[in-house]
């Protein structure tokens, strides 16, 4: 028997897939042949989490990040970040009103719904530090007082791979921070081929129209923490970031909140796919993007060459689920 | 120091000295050598630790080792002690000369404990040795040597525990030295070796499985000694991967996987040792048997076709060793008060047909001590009131010149023994008295009862009893049925005891005496002496016609030792080893046993032998005798000259086939059947299991979600049978859809799939299940499938051996090998299970 609550999650997780389909859809018509990056940055807006998005230059982490920004109706700040960008030009100032003859506080511009860094590694630790911590806190501490941030709130950050030149390369603790970690690589031969003939005649990131709403984004977001998660899969969450943690090939484990944001963004995975409980499919496919980046690999592993993806996906291949 | 290696190494002595149970019996001897063993293990610890605490264990030990020395009257002892000690105790502290004093502790440590086991009613305490339990430690290993003289299994005093246990511990503290402190545990293979080759060296005659597997026991455990070295070795520059102490601290940390190395080099050692004992058994030249049996005394070879070895003490065999002795030697001399001693035979075995080894075997069933003077313990078997029976005294003197046993050669059947020297005892009823001393220079006096039985008595047709008729009848060696035939024609008809006497006087009759038969040492060699050679020697006559007569169900024995020999000066009568004899004996009721001469006598005979008075004068009419045309009656005492051998053509009709061997060898319950049933039962029992387990799982599985299990955990089982096995890490989902792409199912199957997954991941992981209904056609929708696209051999196995329930055995076999190491490496799958299990085991 259906009950009256599950024909209620049911309408919810059905609308909530068509909003799903059309903001991805949207997005899709930006970054064409990279389904799989924009539902995972979907999955973490729905999660309430933050995105890293790490590349070379040039593969569209800007407009995918854009694009997602647009395609929902709501506040969007860029923030291009360089070396001498300073703290408050991102969480704001207090200036001097001269007529009210008081500080008036001037919010930066991480005051938004999503708030796009572009290239966050190229600015100093203590500017990364000052966006980081907002996004841990979901508010801003300027002088004394405290301004919190309106869900939904999400940071978009790009960054070039560490090994480029002029770069700060975010320390773990913070990349801890980001739920997950996109790579977007290069697109096929087809996807380039047909982004020559659009771009080269108009912005196709121009012409993109809001699809949802924030307040769509965060019924959304409500939906998603209704999804059923069972005792087994909550298990294998933990024997997962345990096995990170006794891995030979890992000088660091996951943490705690990456256990914790694993369990969000399968949440989101498996309403994304019309579900209302967990399945270990969707921990197994988030995994690596969740994971992967906030792992050091242990001496041995880098003599072997061996990535941390790598590593965790192998952790992931041989993990047995737990038993009934 | 990790002890895992002190450890293995008295593993490994254990296992070798398990070797030693084939000579002695009894187990004290086993229990005093694990405490020698387990001392020598703790000395060796105590000398490994650091320098301080190992010179004081030092001290200690030898200080307690030498309080005899203090404690002695004289001063010469007390100093030096105190230099032992002082030496002692400055070694250990020295760099270079620690190893003495090790060796201090070690033998300190040895000596203290012997001497709590085996002396310690003389010690202070128990655990002092004082000089007086030193003193009867020192007795003990003489008291046990001559014990050594008997047939193996030799009995168990106090004195062979002691002699074991000083060994044991000896060679357990060899290896302890070899194989921990030197890590040399290849070396440590000698002594272990040591143990092994005592019961080959000694004088055991029979080797049989037990052996066998005691052997590879003790091979095990030298393998394992050796791998337990290597992992120690491996551990010392890498990491040693090991999953059973996969969390231990001392074995985590980085370096190099040595899994492979590990793996291969026990892979070589046991391919090695696989190939060392399959390649005797395969090549046809190389007899397996003589692998562990000294030279000649297999089974089977009663013909004389071996020469026997030196060693020896098969009593059929010492026959024929003396037989062939070319100068004659003066065994005894001895004086008796019997009426016609050229009739008393003096006896020294009674062999009774062991049908496990197709041999006669000396009775075995216990000893008792026989007091100088007084009647022997066991009563003459058989032998009732009312049977005339004369008192005969004989007064022996064995000559200086033999040794070993001290078996006393007696007229049967002796009542009464005076004897110097202690420890006499009766051997198995058998009315065999022996003891430890040596048997040259013996003197000694035996009361015999000579029975002189009537024919009356004799022709008795009262039945034998159960005993005599249960352990003393039937024979199944080789060619039993075609002996019977010739046994039951030639006894003919008439009492037991006349059906005897027909087989004595066919065999006296038909066959020649000839100390080189030409037998076949075959096991068929008895029906070639029966119907083609005829010729042999007592050992074959008495074998012939005790296995004859026990077929047609007269109990019956073989005895050996020695026919009356020849009157010398003084009514002295002196035997020779010429004079060695084996005959046989049948059991008459009331009278017991009764001796019998099938052997031919004379100069072209066995010299002394006689045919018994009553035999002979009952002799048959030839009527009864079913061999016309052969006289019987000749054969009477002391006959002599050559019997021409009689042609019988019916009997050598019967052999016209060649010898097999068939007949079943082995004895009592019939094995051999049973080894067909249990491997129809073991074929069958997988399959049953399987449909066993099928049956409870749908029956136990009620409401939704334990159907959807049910279903989903019989599907998982039905593909594993046909080969496609669900990795651990995969969810129902990722396996659903790899078999709907592998295994190449029709689209109704691979609907049926995936609405089997499907509700089976709802039942494991959504708030509520689904109603689960037609799972259960669904599954046998899917094993059809399945089945269809599978080969037949495929299909065959899937319903003979399933996998999913040959899983369990499989994974218990997998659990020894982690355990024991062997399986670190060996192939893809199971390593990457066995890391699937470790992964899931450290995670969870």
């Amino acid at each position: 028997m259906v009950t009256d609550t599950e024909q209620h999650a049911d309408r919810t997780l059905d609308e909530l897939v068509a909003i799903a389909q059309q903001v991805s859809a949207a997005v899709q018509t930006v970054i064409s042949g990279k389904p799989e990056a924009v539902r995972l940055a979907l999955t973490v807006l729905l999660a309430e989490g933050h995105i890293l998005i790490e590349d070379v230059p040039g593969v569209g982490k800007t407009q995918l990040a854009k694009a997602l920004a647009r395609s929902i109706d709501c506040s969007v700040r860029r923030v291009q970040f360089t070396p001498d960008l300073l703290p408050s030009d991102i969480t704001g100032v207090s200036a001097f009103n001269q007529e009210l003859r008081e500080f008036e506080f001037k919010p930066g511009p991480v005051f938004a719904n999503i708030v796009l860094g572009d290239e966050i590694n190229r600015a100093s630790p203590k500017t990364q530090s000052a966006l980081l911590e907002s996004m841990e806190e979901r508010q801003v501490t300027v002088d004394g007082k405290t301004y919190p941030l309106q869900p939904p709130f999400m940071v978009i950050a790009t960054q070039n791979p560490v090994e480029m030149e002029g770069t700060y390369p975010l320390p773990e603790a913070q990349r801890d921070r980001f739920m997950a970690r996109i790579s977007i690589g290069y697109p096929d031969r087809q996807s380039e081929l047909s982004m020559l003939d659009w771009h080269g005649s108009s912005s196709p990131l121009d012409e993109l129209k809001p699809v949802a709403h924030a307040s769509d984004v965060r019924a959304l977001v409500a939906a998603v923490r209704e999804v059923h998660v069972s005792t087994a899969i909550r298990q294998y969450i933990i024997d997962l970031v345990n096995a990170t943690r006794s891995s030979a090939e890992l000088r660091l484990g996951a943490s705690p909140r990456a256990a914790l944001h694993l369990l969000r963004a399968s949440r989101a995975h498996a309403a994304l796919d019309e579900r209302d409980f967990v399945i270990p499919d969707d921990v197994q496919s988030l995994a690596v993007p969740v994971i992967a980046h906030r792992l050091l690999p242990s001496a041995e592993a880098m003599v072997g060459r061996e990535l941390p993806h790598q590593v965790l996906a192998g952790i992931v291949q041989r993990l047995p689920l737990p038993g009934k | 120091m990790n002890p895992r290696l002190s450890i293995t190494a008295a593993v490994a002595v254990l296992a070798a000295s398990l070797s030693l149970n084939a000579v002695i019996s009894g187990s004290g001897w086993l229990l005093a050598g694990i405490g020698a063993i387990t001392c020598a293990a703790v000395a060796g610890v105590l000398t490994r630790l650091s320098v301080t605490k190992s010179a004081v264990a030092a001290g200690l030990s030898a200080l307690i080792a030498i309080v005899p020395m203090f404690t002695a009257s004289s001063w010469y002892p007390r100093v030096g002690a105190l230099l032992i000690l002082a030496l002692v105790v400055t070694c250990a502290l020295a760099g270079r000369l620690r190893w003495i004093a090790s060796l201090v502790t070690y033998l300190a440590i040895m000596l203290i404990y012997l001497n709590l086991v085996f002396a310690h009613a003389e010690s202070v305490g128990w655990v002092i040795p004082t000089s007086k339990s030193l003193a009867a430690l020192a007795k003990l290993p003489s008291e046990a040597t001559s014990q050594f003289h008997y047939l193996p299994p030799i009995l168990d005093p106090l004195s062979v525990s002691f002699f074991a246990a000083a060994g044991i511990g000896l060679i357990a503290i060899l290896v302890d030295i070899l194989a921990v402190s030197f890590r040399r545990p290849a070396i440590a293979g000698l002594p272990l070796l040591a143990l092994f080759s005592v019961p080959v060296a000694s004088n055991l005659k029979n080797f049989g499985l037990g052996q066998s597997i005691t052997f590879a026991i003790g091979l095990a455990a030298f393998l394992m000694l050796l791998a337990t070295d290597g992992r120690e070795r491996l551990r010392i520059w890498g990491r040693l991967v090991s999953f059973r102490y996969v969390q231990s601290g001392d074995e985590a940390g980085p370096g190099p996987d040595t899994r492979d190395i590990a793996a291969s080099g026990r892979r070589i050692g046991l391919a090695a040792v696989c190939l060392a004992i399959l390649v005797p058994l395969v090549l046809p030249s190389l007899q397996v048997r003589d692998l562990f049996a000294t030279s000649g005394t297999g089974s089977g070879n009663g013909p004389g076709g071996s020469s026997g070895s030196i060693g020896s003490v098969s009593p059929l065999l010492t026959v024929q060793d003396q037989l062939s002795l070319t100068s004659p030697q003066n065994v005894l001399s001895y004086t008796t008060t019997a009426a016609s001693p050229q009739d008393q035979y003096l006896q020294v075995y009674a062999l009774n047909y062991d049908a496990k080894q197709n041999d006669w075997q000396p009775v075995m069933h216990g000893y008792r001590p026989v007091s100088f003077g007084k009647a022997l313990p066991v009563s003459v078997p058989g032998l009732t009131k009312g049977v005339r029976a004369v008192k005969v005294t004989t007064d022996v003197v064995v000559a200086d010149s033999q040794r070993g046993n001290a078996y006393l050669p007696a007229p049967y059947a002796p009542v009464q023994l005076k004897v110097n020297g202690a420890g006499w005892y009766e051997y198995g009823g058998s009315l065999t008295v022996f003891s430890s001393l040596t048997l040259g220079g013996l003197k000694y006096a035996v009361t015999s009862l000579e029975v002189d039985p009537t024919t009356a008595e004799l022709d008795t047709t009262a039945p034998a009893p159960a005993w005599a008729v249960k352990g003393y009848t039937g024979y199944n060696g080789p060619d039993a049925s075609k002996l019977k035939q010739i046994a039951v024609k030639v006894a003919g008809t008439g009492t037991p005891f006349q059906k005897a006497t027909h087989l004595q006087d066919w065999f006296l009759a038909n066959f020649t005496y000839s100390l080189k038969p030409g037998l076949p040492a075959s096991s068929g060699w008895l029906l070639d002496f029966l119907t083609k050679h005829r010729s042999g020697a007592c050992q074959q006559f008495s074998w012939a016609f005790a296995v004859l007569a026990r077929l047609i169900g007269i109990p019956t024995r073989i005895a050996t030792g020695y026919t009356a020999g020849t009157p010398g000066s003084h009514h002295t009568w002196v035997v020779t080893t010429r004079d060695a004899h084996a005959w046989p004996e049948v059991f008459v009721p009331r009278i017991g046993w009764v001796r019998l001469e099938p052997t031919p006598s004379g100069s072209a005979g066995q010299g002394t032998a006689v045919v018994p008075p009553y035999a002979s004068l009952g002799a048959p009419p030839p009527s009864v005798s079913p061999i016309a045309g052969n006289p019987t009656g000749n054969l009477g005492k002391g006959s002599t000259g050559r019997i021409k051998p009689g042609r019988n053509t019916k009997l050598s009709g019967l052999s016209s086939g060649t010898a097999t061997s068939s007949a079943r060898r082995g004895s009592g319950f019939p094995w051999e059947a049973l080894i067909p049933i249990l491997l129809l039962l073991a074929l069958v029992c997988p399959a049953v299991a399987r449909v066993a387990t099928r049956r409870r799982r749908w029956r136990a599985a009620s409401g939704d979600a334990a159907l959807a299990h049910a279903a989903w955990q019989e599907m998982a089982d039905d593909l594993a049978d046909y080969g496609i096995s669900r990795q651990p890490s995969e969810s129902p989902r990722a396996f659903v859809r790899r078999i709907a792409g592998e295994a190449g199912l029709d689209q109704a199957a691979r609907d049926a799939v995936s609405r089997i997954g499907a509700a089976e991941e709802r039942a494991r992981y959504a708030a509520s299940a689904r109603p689960a209904t037609g799972l259960r056609p669904d599954v046998r929708t899917v094993r059809q499938a399945v089945a269809a696209r599978a080969p037949w051999s495929q299909r065959l196995r899937a319903r003979l051996f399933p996998a999913s329930t040959l899983a369990a055995g499989w994974r218990g076999v997998q659990r020894t090998g982690e355990y024991l190491g062997w399986l670190d490496a060996p192939w893809p799958t199971v390593r990457r299970q066995v890391r699937n299990s470790v992964a899931h085991r450290s995670s969870s």
